[in-house]
């Protein structure tokens, strides 16, 4: 038997993919055939040119049918099937010729990787696909859609051995920009596979496609149900079972059923007892019921487990940085800082482009309060060597208001070239919160009216102005802004700027919708950054009671944040007697603990317990307080009893914990 | 004269219960007969008031004999015996009408309840024949345990009523009866080696003694040699064996025999509850389940079998819904917890569990609208039972709003507990309101009067609430937290330091100082803010100061 292999492919409108598929099988295949379904671009004259045959087929809603015709006109030995936005990928031709000259064999499984692009970063998820046969004149495809060969080969020949081949992997760029295209493929796909299904009613694979575009098509309790139609008394040893229960699994957790996605956890992981996903997804749905120490547990097991074989096609990070990253949440739910820290870290090194684990860590330390500590423990396990480095960690200390840290980085980003109009209007936000106002008000000078960016510089300039009491060219520019035409909230918040001098005026009448309060809030905040909390509180007494009345609790945490624990007491009594929230009694007992009102703490955890239980940090700075009561019980105990044996013990106890 | 019926029965000192008994069986019985066999009470008196027939018998440890006596003093044309703590449940069912048709019959058995719980409606049914033909055939043998004896096949009817209800014993006289049925029937087993029937009763004694190892032999021998055609007998031997080997901890020997009893009485609901029971103590909680499903299934076993109430039913359920719990079917658990509280609302061991399993998933203020949805807490006793857990997770506001809930009768307890989670919710002069409505004689006064005498020193009214504690010290248990309490209205009126009287021992006011501060924490006001917040900070602050002044080395 000769080893001559065809190339088998249906394309439509791949000319951005085609010659990056073809050029990875140049001088392995013998023959292409590409079979044309209706392109309207260049990927007939692209495929020529690598030396295919191009043919024309009239497509037919039937996958299948194009690719047997594809089948037909194929002269080699073996069948290799691509699809265009895939590439081939092999150590040697040699590990080929091994795999075509293995006489026993029908058929070989490849590692195919897909390629998911999702906010920001690339996945990278592995399955097994049957992409090379031998050409035999009954092999051929059934199935309008998810057409299959391997389970007809098996019919034909029940001799057939099929195996997976070694070296060789198959990339899969397809998903990366799916999205878009995705919307209308899913209504086709999902009536072509009804109208199968009716006709082929036993078919399990089938089934499983099909709840596969339910999922896909978000319908998630009909895809449940399906799928676990497809799994009822199905084969263990059948390949796709795996994906079929994470499926079946996913599908229930999605239509908002977590019991029953755990009970089909159980049996899968009898099944499969080193499957991640399923212990990753049992972690997922017992963080969701606040199970915390279950979903500790589990998210442990995962990363614990094993390289996953390629049907499992298990997702990326499930044993790595997403299962670190919820333990770390966990971690943090329960106020056990230094090991979410860990589990943070552990995350990002798992993938160094998971911000989000980052933007964790550095929470954590507080870069706002402890610039310089936050600075040591980063530099302990990061090196942010490269102005893309230096912009992401100056954006991320940005966000987190600390502006003096974000100036530095931002500032060594663009040194390093990376500058554009925004990275400078950030520059310059943090250079006014470090009230170095010449500098910023050079930047923000700098942009022109046509600048999407024009309106906030402008605000920021006014800023600037107000802070240093320059009241001309506060005005001076609110005529500005006003000219170019602005929301009506805006305009109010920008008012409260121009006519309240330096003098306490408590009108309260002005009127401030949603919009106009965040910019106010965001204000607020950055003047509480630069420790002018009554210049702040001006600006707020001016507001009318009804527009700032549900920001009550917000300015309260805000105050809190800050370090005004006095005036933050005040606001926070003052939302509680309009509504009855848990935060805020929170945040009341942590300001009496911190000022040693024992009695009324304690009082007020309770009221926050019993608002809402769920919270761990209410009970644990509860117990916290009932230890320092205990401490000062007994540090009175011993100065009045000191030579009372229990209470010393006590005493050195209460100091261990 | 043949529908006649003659109520036969042998007494000693049974004054408190003979009214009672007596009184069931008006209607249903033309004539009585009493035995007497040596009361030291008015028991012979009382009896004299419903009939005259009322001979002395003098008491030779033989039951069969008195009773025989008392047969033959009887004219009517049937007999029923019936023990003087025993009644007949009205409307369960009229003798005169059971013997009214058929000719072929003569004796029926009748259902007996032996409740082990009186609040819960828990309760043990057996079979017993206790109604017979007054013709000189049927006569009782055994000098205990006393039985009559039925040779002949085909003439023994089963009665589904009326049904005996056996009164609930105290602890103490149970224990006297044991004692003196164990020196009895230990003698007779003695004298008679092969009477089953003798070595069951021993053995159900045994166990009933908390001595299991000692019962095993003897209701082991009964099981396996009795037959079918003493199936009142047969069941119950059964029944208790399982019971005793699980009580031993012979679980897996348990299991064979429910199997084994299992093929051959498929209807005995009890063994599959029993069986559920034991593969629950084994942790193997999938097979509990079927085996408690099957119970459920099976529901009432037809009569003749000895049956625990409720092992078809909210028993049943209650070991489901654990059962489920522990496979972490937290939904599936809460349903059967709810069944079994809709079959059996007095059985409220499950309002605890399902008070849990709630709160695992909601917080509690969730538990409270879905009890009240459920109408739960129209019922006084799952009311109480709930705001107590209320109470106990501190949520005294809670706690209150349960008891609003209920209709039924306002009970002592129910007054006492409105009042005190009143004033633990910051409602103080409700809660003082409903505390004055108790009598002196009330279990609850003291606790009410210290409840009320706190409530008054948080509204200020430190002259009524130390007039209040006054009165608590004239009552002697009450003297010393009359004295805290006094001390209290001092220190939060005048502040300053504390002086204790030469005479008292601090330390022995130690415990309840604590008991009272601990209460104190849960003091939790419905309204935030409330008015009385600095009248509480200076309780606590005075109860601590007292609490501090005792010196540790008293």
């Amino acid at each position: 038997m000769g080893n001559k292999i065809s190339l088998c492919m249906i394309v439509k409108n791949e000319e951005k993919n085609i010659g990056r598929c073809l050029k990875s099988v140049a001088g392995v295949v013998d023959e292409i055939i590409v079979l044309d379904t209706g392109s309207t671009d260049n990927t007939c004259q692209i495929a020529k040119e690598f030396g295919a045959r191009v043919n024309s087929f009239l497509w037919n809603d039937n996958f299948s049918d194009a690719r047997n015709a594809s089948l037909e006109m194929a002269t080699g030995d073996w069948i290799l099937f691509l699809d265009a936005d895939e590439e081939l990928r092999m150590t040697s031709r040699d590990s080929l010729e091994k795999l075509l000259s293995n006489n026993a064999v029908e058929g070989y499984f490849i590692k195919i990787i897909n390629y998911l692009g999702n906010e920001g970063w690339v996945e990278v998820c592995p399955d097994l696909v049957f992409r090379l046969f031998r050409n035999k004149r009954d092999y051929r495809f059934r199935g309008a859609i998810h057409e299959q060969i391997a389970d007809v080969i098996l019919e034909k020949n029940n001799q057939a051995v099929y195996r997976v081949a070694e070296d060789i992997s198959i990339i899969h760029y397809g998903y990366l920009d799916r999205q878009i295209k995705e919307k209308d493929k899913k209504n086709r796909n999902l009536q072509i596979i009804q109208k199968e299904l009716a006709t082929n009613p036993e078919n399990r694979l089938l089934r499983y496609h099909y709840g596969v575009e339910l999922f896909r098509a978000e319908k998630y309790s009909e895809a449940a149900g399906e799928f676990a139609k497809a799994a009822n008394g199905i084969d263990p040893g059948t390949i796709y079972l795996p994906k079929l229960l994470r499926y079946l699994v996913m599908s229930h957790q999605s239509a908002g059923q977590p019991e029953k996605a755990l009970d089909v956890i159980r049996l899968g992981l009898q099944l499969f007892p080193d499957y991640a996903d399923l212990y990753y997804y049992a972690g997922l749905i017992y963080l969701e019921l606040k199970q915390y120490a279950k979903a500790h547990e589990f998210f442990q097991k995962a990363v614990s487990m094993p390289e996953q074989p390629p049907q499992y096609a298990s997702f990326g990070g499930v044993r790595g940085f997403r299962s670190y990253y919820h333990l770390g949440q966990i971690a943090e739910t329960f106020m056990n800082y230094e090991e979410a820290l860990g589990y943070y870290i552990a995350s990002l090194r798992d993938n160094q482009g998971f911000k989000i684990a980052l933007e964790s860590i550095v929470r954590i330390l507080n870069p706002r309060e402890n610039p310089d500590y936050t600075k040591e423990c980063l530099s302990k396990v990061f090196e942010f060597c490269t102005p893309q480095a230096n912009l992401m960690i100056g954006e991320i200390y940005f966000r987190q208001g600390a502006y003096n840290l974000a100036l530095e980085y931002l500032e060594k980003g663009i040194e390093g070239g990376l500058s554009s109009p925004e990275i400078q209007l950030w520059k310059a936000i943090c250079l006014i919160q470090e009230q170095r106002y010449l500098e910023a008000l050079r930047i923000v000078g700098n942009y022109g009216i046509d600048s999407n960016l024009y309106p906030l510089a402008k605000l920021n300039e006014l800023f600037c102005f107000w802070l240093q009491g320059h009241k001309k060219k506060v005005r001076a520019i609110y005529a500005q802004l006003k000219a170019l035409g602005l929301a009506e909230d805006t305009e109010m918040v920008l008012n409260l700027f121009v006519d309240v001098p330096d003098k306490q005026k408590n009108n309260g009448n002005v009127t401030i919708g949603q919009d106009g309060m965040a910019l106010l809030l965001d204000i607020i905040k950055r003047l509480l950054y630069m420790n002018e909390a009554s210049k702040a509180l001006n600006l707020l007494y001016n507001v009318s009671p009804q527009s700032a009345g549900e920001y009550t609790l917000t300015i309260g945490r805000l105050l809190y944040d800050y370090g005004y624990k006095d005036k933050a007491e005040i606001f926070l009594r003052e939302y509680l007697t309009v509504k009855q929230d848990s935060e805020a009694h929170f945040l009341l007992a942590e300001i009496c603990q911190e000022k040693g009102r024992y009695l009324e703490a304690e009082r007020h955890y309770r009221y926050a317990l019993e608002i809402n239980p769920d919270e761990p940090r209410y009970y644990i700075r509860q117990i916290n307080l009932y230890e320092n009561m205990r401490k000062e019980i007994l540090q009175e105990a011993l100065q009045k009893y000191p030579d009372v044996e229990i209470f010393r013990k006590l005493s050195e106890e209460a100091r261990a914990t | 004269m043949e529908d006649t019926i003659s109520l036969t029965m042998i007494v000693k000192n049974e004054a408190g219960n003979l009214k009672n008994c007596l009184d069931s069986v008006r209607g249903q019985v033309d004539e009585i007969v009493i035995v007497d066999t040596g009361s030291t009470d008015n028991t012979p008196e009382i009896a004299r008031n419903y009939t005259d027939k009322v001979y002395s018998y003098p008491w030779e440890g033989d039951f069969s004999a008195a009773r025989n006596f008392a047969i033959d003093k009887a004219n009517g044309a049937w007999i029923l015996t019936l023990d003087a703590d025993e009644v007949l449940i009205p409307g369960t069912g009229d003798l005169k009408l059971l013997i009214a048709g058929e000719n072929q019959i003569e004796a029926y058995l009748l259902p007996i309840d032996n409740p082990t719980a009186e609040a819960t409606g828990e309760a043990n049914r057996y079979w017993v024949l206790r109604f017979f033909k007054n013709n000189g055939h049927y006569r009782f043998c055994g000098k205990i345990h006393e039985q009559i004896v039925v040779s002949e096949t085909g003439v023994v009817g089963i009665a589904k009523g009326p049904i005996i209800k056996h009164k609930m014993l105290s602890t103490r006289e149970r224990n006297r009866k044991r004692g003196r049925n164990l020196a009895l029937l230990k003698k007779a087993c003695a004298e008679d080696s092969r009477n089953y029937f003798l070595q069951y009763y021993l053995g159900v004694e045994w166990l009933m003694l908390g001595k299991p190892d000692r019962a095993l032999p003897f209701l082991k021998m009964a099981y396996h040699n009795l037959t079918d055609d003493n199936f009142i007998f047969r069941g119950p031997a059964l029944r208790y064996l399982v019971i005793c080997l699980i009580a031993l901890g012979k679980y897996d020997e348990a299991i064979c025999l429910c199997l084994e009893a299992n093929l051959r009485y498929p209807e005995y609901t009890d063994i599959y509850y029993l069986g559920g029971v034991l593969f629950e103590e084994k942790k193997e909680y999938r097979l509990a389940v079927k085996w408690f499903n099957q119970a459920l299934q099976c529901g009432t076993p037809p009569p003749l079998y000895n049956h625990m109430n409720g092992a078809g039913s909210f028993l049943a359920c209650y070991h489901l819904g654990y059962c489920h719990e522990k496979l972490g079917q937290m939904e599936l658990a809460r349903r059967y917890y709810e069944r079994a509280l809709e079959s059996n609302p007095s059985y409220i061991y499950p309002v605890y569990n399902l008070f849990g399993n709630l709160k695992a998933k909601h917080g509690p203020g969730h538990i409270l609208e879905y009890f009240k949805e459920k109408g739960y807490l129209k019922l006084i006793n799952i009311s109480l039972t709930t705001a107590e857990l209320f109470f106990a997770l501190g949520y005294p506001g809670m706690a209150r709003r349960c008891l609003e809930e209920t209709k039924s009768k306002r009970t002592e307890e129910y007054t006492f507990s409105l009042g005190k989670y009143n004033i633990y919710s910051g409602r103080l002069q409700e809660g003082l309101e409903y505390l004055e409505m108790l009598p002196c004689e009330s279990n609850f006064y003291i606790q009410a009067c210290k409840l009320r005498t706190l409530a008054m020193l948080l509204m200020g009214r430190f002259k009524a609430g130390r007039g209040l504690a006054l009165k608590l010290w004239k009552i002697p248990p009450a003297r010393g937290y009359a004295l805290v309490l006094i001390k209290l209205a001092c220190l939060m009126e005048k502040g300053g330091e504390l002086v204790y009287p030469p005479k008292v021992r601090g330390v022995e006011l130690l415990d309840l100082s604590l008991e009272i501060l601990n209460q104190c924490s849960c003091y939790l006001p419905d309204r935030y803010p409330n008015q009385q917040k600095d009248l509480f900070f200076r309780l606590f602050t005075g109860m601590e100061k007292i609490i501090k002044g005792i010196s540790p080395r008293d």
